[in-house]
């Protein structure tokens, strides 16, 4: 090259660089993953999540959402931050922030918080969330993810597993943003997951290697971090929580052979245990007749003959896992290594009976590790689609076609087991004690309430539940036991009260009750008398869980009112919107006739839109009942824009990036689009976004109105604003109440 | 036959690549479909001849597999699945040769070192424990984060080809990278023992107590160790140690085969 070509090129090529380096610096930092709890132990855990810009990482902590006095570092530049957080109580709630040692980009709210671990050892009650095959991203997926929040509503999920196949269908980097990230932020966020591998996570990645996707997104205990022997890898391992040690073994990438490593670890691992509960979850079922064939599929059939011997002969407790899309639960059993046909009740099943306490009784072990004193194997495998089968194995109590997830609760030497389907209902329990002690004779009731929108008495889709309703328990005898309040999901449970007959009576204030066992369904009909409020007397017999004990509700002479607010309709001129630069973090746009949000504008940075509405016209005592937002998307990028509250006052005239800093007062999820071609897009709020509707209307929150965010992504979209000229394309927030 | 050697078969099951959703047999059923419309998509070739390894059929795997090939001679994840199913066939020359063109063509060490695994593996059913074990050591210096089961597998090659003190050296390097994991340190143990090493065991065994695991078993072997040394006295306070720990176990846990066994042996050597 001659010389002057040379410093030609090398002057470009150093103007590109620099170029580069200061778009980089003006880019602005946000989290595109997470963030997600790894290796949970009783003095800390891992937090890890993904931003789209390197910056170091700072996760604080503390155990008031407002005052993080716990700091915890790593000083390399990344966009895949891990930060081990240690020092911590045992068996504490602790909220937490993340981001940069200069900015913090989420969490220091009341949704992010974690629960420390008990002392190992020690016995504390503890719910666990069991998924199987759960990454199809489809809307099956997110129905047992919803059931479950339901089901557990305020209840901490202290451990969460997932049996594999987390992602179809290939385990990729973007499959597992989009069917675990997307579909599961408040549980991840809030609750330790551990996974094992399944075949199709194993698809892009390798355990021999401990490369691909499952092996860089899962921090997993290679050195018994968290308990149990150390295995030296990320694809078989074990955890110790409270009085619980968790096995998981990988059956689709490891030699599942006879002397082979793993299942030399297993057994002293084993050996090593001294926890109350011992419980196993792989990939492969022993026993199945769903989607898979346990009598044909060589990991199915190498899992049954070479490590089921092991793990009953050290008193195995419950063995858990997926593969076959399906629900399918074992008598307790023990010592059953051959084929299907080999199976039989009077060699194999250690005790008959279905293991409910209101039916045959639990299962009964008589001590802690007693060897070969039966085990429940379950597939957990519906979570995210159904795949039927012939679901005859002759080791199973029950075989469903179903989506759904298993729901584990022990409490000292008691462990509960539910099935719990996509629509919320228990459709399998099953108790196991220990040590002789008798299983406590409690029983739970549930239910939520409703606004019954049409008064039929019926809960239908679409309409929300109602919270702060007070529900109290009596027993027959006109005893009252308890006093709820309905949460944010309009559910209540009295936990652990005595068996015995009881009634419920909802207190519905200003309200009236819907007609009483309409329909026939009794999971969506209302069960209180509109008289007096009384349900009829019904039994709960001790270990049960008695549900759907609902009530409707609606506001008596009040039918159903629409309101739309979009300025220049019927003379309203209450909407405020504009956009906020980081680029430009002083620019008002107030006046533009475009409401802008977009993850990397060329020149402006990272733009995000603002918009509110006065509400004043609704009346304050109203129930909102539906709120959707109109936007009209003069030009796009495709991608996800999702729609947050505002956690900070605003002004059009006067809103610019500094003054509302967006990315520290970014408020919980409202909802979310994904504009494909222009024109003009509705948007249905969710059910904390109906919320914040309610809360503008009743004053019990600020009415700063919602951000529209880009979903990480660089991608922009353009909105026609209220300063529009064709009134009928401004933004509109349509609001149904009563 | 070496441990590893008898360890094959279940290897045969290792896949690193996709099955999709669905019984297999209907997988295949879907599959012979698909085919039938498109019997030169190399990609269906390789999903069916996957599919067909893990059923047992390795002959109808061999023949996709090999089609494959011939039809996209870039999918070298066809060479891998087509060794597996060759070393399966007791074709271990095909199989070489097929690992080796796969590692030929395979540009980032993981890939390299699941190559080289898989050669071991077919190395030691040549019955050529030495080449089986180098391959698998190429696999830990290949891996960042080396998987124990490598480590044991070159240990074991070593010491079916004799080399007992580069099977230790192997697993102490094991230890050195990975820690004191009780699966290697416990194969070293055997292999110290049964090269009468006692001093050195008596040294690991110390070490491996002092994680506080597995305390019985390990007491045990250490008084097994000590009576080698002819420390008699020691020996026999260890194992009423290993004893007395058994004794503050719970009384089921007790019951355990394992536990029942080592008691019995442990007030054998006490008599």
């Amino acid at each position: 090259m001659k010389p002057s070509n040379f410093f030609r090129v090398f002057s470009l090529t150093l103007a590109a660089l620099m170029a580069t380096t200061l778009a980089r610096d003006a880019a602005a930092l946000s989290v595109t993953r997470g963030p997600y709890l790894q290796m949970g132990t009783s003095s800390g855990l891992i937090v890890r999540w993904r931003s789209d810009v390197a910056s170091n990482s700072r996760v604080r902590v503390g155990t008031s959402p407002t005052n993080l006095t716990l700091t915890f570092d790593d000083a390399a530049s990344t966009t895949e931050h891990s930060v081990q957080v240690s020092g911590l109580n045992p068996q504490t709630k602790y909220y937490y922030s993340i981001g940069s040692t200069t900015q913090t980009l989420s969490g220091g709210d009341s949704n992010t918080y974690f629960h420390t671990a008990p002392t190992t050892g020690t016995q504390q009650p503890t719910r666990i969330w069991v998924i199987g095959d759960a990454g199809t991203g489809t809307s099956g997926q997110a129905a047992v993810y919803n059931a479950y929040r339901n089901f557990t509503g305020t209840n901490p999920t202290h451990l969460w597993l997932q049996l594999g196949d987390n992602a179809y269908s290939s385990g990729t980097d973007a499959e597992y943003q989009s069917k675990m990230f997307n579909m599961y932020p408040d549980m991840l966020r809030q609750s330790v997951t551990w996974s094992t591998l399944g075949n199709h996570d194993g698809a892009s990645a390798d355990s021999g290697t401990e490369t691909g996707p499952y092996y860089d997104i899962f921090s997993l205990p290679r050195n018994g971090e968290a308990g149990g022997v150390a295995s030296g890898t990320e694809a078989y391992y074990s955890f110790d929580y409270g009085n619980i040690h968790f096995i998981v073994l990988d059956s689709h990438d490891s030699s599942r052979a006879v002397g082979s490593p793993m299942l030399n670890w297993l057994e002293a691992d084993l050996q090593a245990s001294t926890a109350d509960w011992n419980i196993a979850f792989w990939h492969h079922p022993p026993y199945s007749k769903g989607s898979h064939n346990s009598d044909t599929e060589t990991q199915l059939v190498e899992m049954r003959q070479n490590v089921l011997p092991i793990l009953e002969s050290y008193g195995i407790d419950l063995v858990l896992t997926g593969h076959s899309h399906s629900y399918e639960r074992s008598k307790f059993i023990d010592g059953h290594y051959g084929s299907s046909s080999t199976f039989s009740d009077a060699s194999h099943v250690v005790q008959s009976g279905s293991g409910r306490i209101d039916g045959t009784g639990a299962y009964t072990k008589s001590g802690v590790g007693a060897s070969h004193a039966g085990a429940v194997y379950a597939v957990a495998g519906s979570s995210g689609k159904t795949s039927g089968g012939t679901l005859n194995h002759p080791a199973m109590y029950i075989s469903l076609n179903e989506l759904g997830s298993m729901v584990l609760d022990v409490n000292g030497l008691t462990l509960d087991a539910k099935f719990l389907n996509n629509n919320g209902t228990i459709r399998d329990y099953f108790t196991v004690t220990k040590g002789g002690t008798p299983p406590p004779q409690l029983a739970n009731v549930s239910g939520v309430v409703w606004q019954d929108v049409d008064a039929d008495g019926i809960r239908e889709t679409g309409e929300s539940f109602l919270q702060g309703i007070e529900v109290r328990l009596y027993t027959d005898t006109n005893t009252l036991v308890a006093t709820q309040s309905t949460n944010t999901s309009g559910a209540y449970q009295f936990d652990s009260v005595a068996a015995g007959s009881y009634y419920v009576r909802f207190i519905p204030g200003t309200r009236t009750l819907s007609p009483q066992d309409q329909g026939g369904n009794d999971s969506i009909d209302s069960d209180a008398s509109p008289l007096d409020g009384k349900t009829a007397v019904f039994s709960a017999v001790a270990g049960s869980s008695v549900a759907n004990v609902d009530a409707g509700m609606y506001t008596a002479g009040g039918a159903p009112q629409t309101v739309q607010l979009q300025d220049g309709l019927n003379a309203y001129a209450g909407t405020q919107d504009t956009y906020v630069a980081s680029g430009k973090a002083t620019t008002n746009y107030g006046n533009a006739t475009t409401v802008l949000a977009d993850g990397a504008d060329g020149t402006n940075g990272r733009l995000i839109g603002l918009m509110k509405w006065n509400v004043s016209s609704i009346p304050a005592m109203a129930t909102v009942t539906n709120a959707t937002v109109t936007l009209r998307v003069s030009n796009l990028s495709n991608g996800t824009y999702n729609l947050y509250a505002v956690n900070t006052a605003w002004t059009e005239g006067g809103a610019t990036w500094n003054s509302v800093d967006p990315l520290n007062n970014q408020g919980v999820l409202i909802g979310s689009f994904q504009p494909s071609a222009t024109g003009t897009h509705t948007i249905q709020l969710n059910g904390a976004g109906i919320s914040l509707v309610q809360g503008w209307v009743n004053g019990a929150a600020a009415n700063n109105g919602l951000m529209i965010v880009d979903g990480g992504t660089s991608d922009g979209v353009d909105l026609r604003s209220s300063e529009y000229g064709t009134q009928s394309q401004r933004p509109k927030l349509t609001v149904t109440y009563q | 036959m070496s441990r590893r050697t008898l360890l094959i078969a279940a290897l045969l099951g290792y896949s690193g690549f996709t099955l999709a959703h669905g019984d297999v047999h209907e997988r295949i059923h879907d599959l012979n479909r698909e085919i039938a419309h498109h019997p030169k998509n190399a990609d269906l070739l390789i999903k069916r001849g996957q599919l067909f390894l893990d059923e047992g059929h390795a002959d109808h795997a061999h023949d996709d597999l090999a089609k494959a090939i011939k039809l996209a001679p870039g999918r070298i994840d066809a060479l891998f699945h087509l060794a597996r199913a060759q070393l399966v066939l007791k074709q271990p020359d095909a199989a070489l040769e097929s690992a080796r063109q796969f590692l030929r063509q395979a540009t980032n060490n993981a890939a390299k070192a699941r190559g080289h695994v898989l050669t071991g593996d077919i190395l030691s059913v040549s019955g050529k424990p030495l080449a089986a074990a180098e391959a698998y050591l190429t696999a830990v210096r290949l891996s960042k984060d080396i998987k124990p089961d490598h480590v044991l597998y070159a240990a074991d090659a070593f010491h079916s080809a004799g080399k007992t003190d580069k099977a230790i050296e192997v697993l102490n390097d094991g230890i050195a990278r990975l820690g004191p994991l009780h699966v290697l340190s416990e194969r070293a143990l055997t292999l110290e023992m049964e090269q009468q090493r006692y001093e050195s065991a008596l040294r690991r065994v110390d070490q491996m107590l002092a994680t506080h695991q597995r305390m019985p078993f390990l007491l045990y072997k250490k008084g097994m160790i000590l009576k080698a040394l002819a420390r008699m006295d020691e020996s026999k306070r260890t194992f009423a140690a290993a004893l007395e720990e058994i004794d503050g176990l719970p009384e089921a846990r007790k019951q355990t085969p394992a536990l029942e066994s080592l008691r019995t042996s442990l007030l054998a050597e006490m008599n």
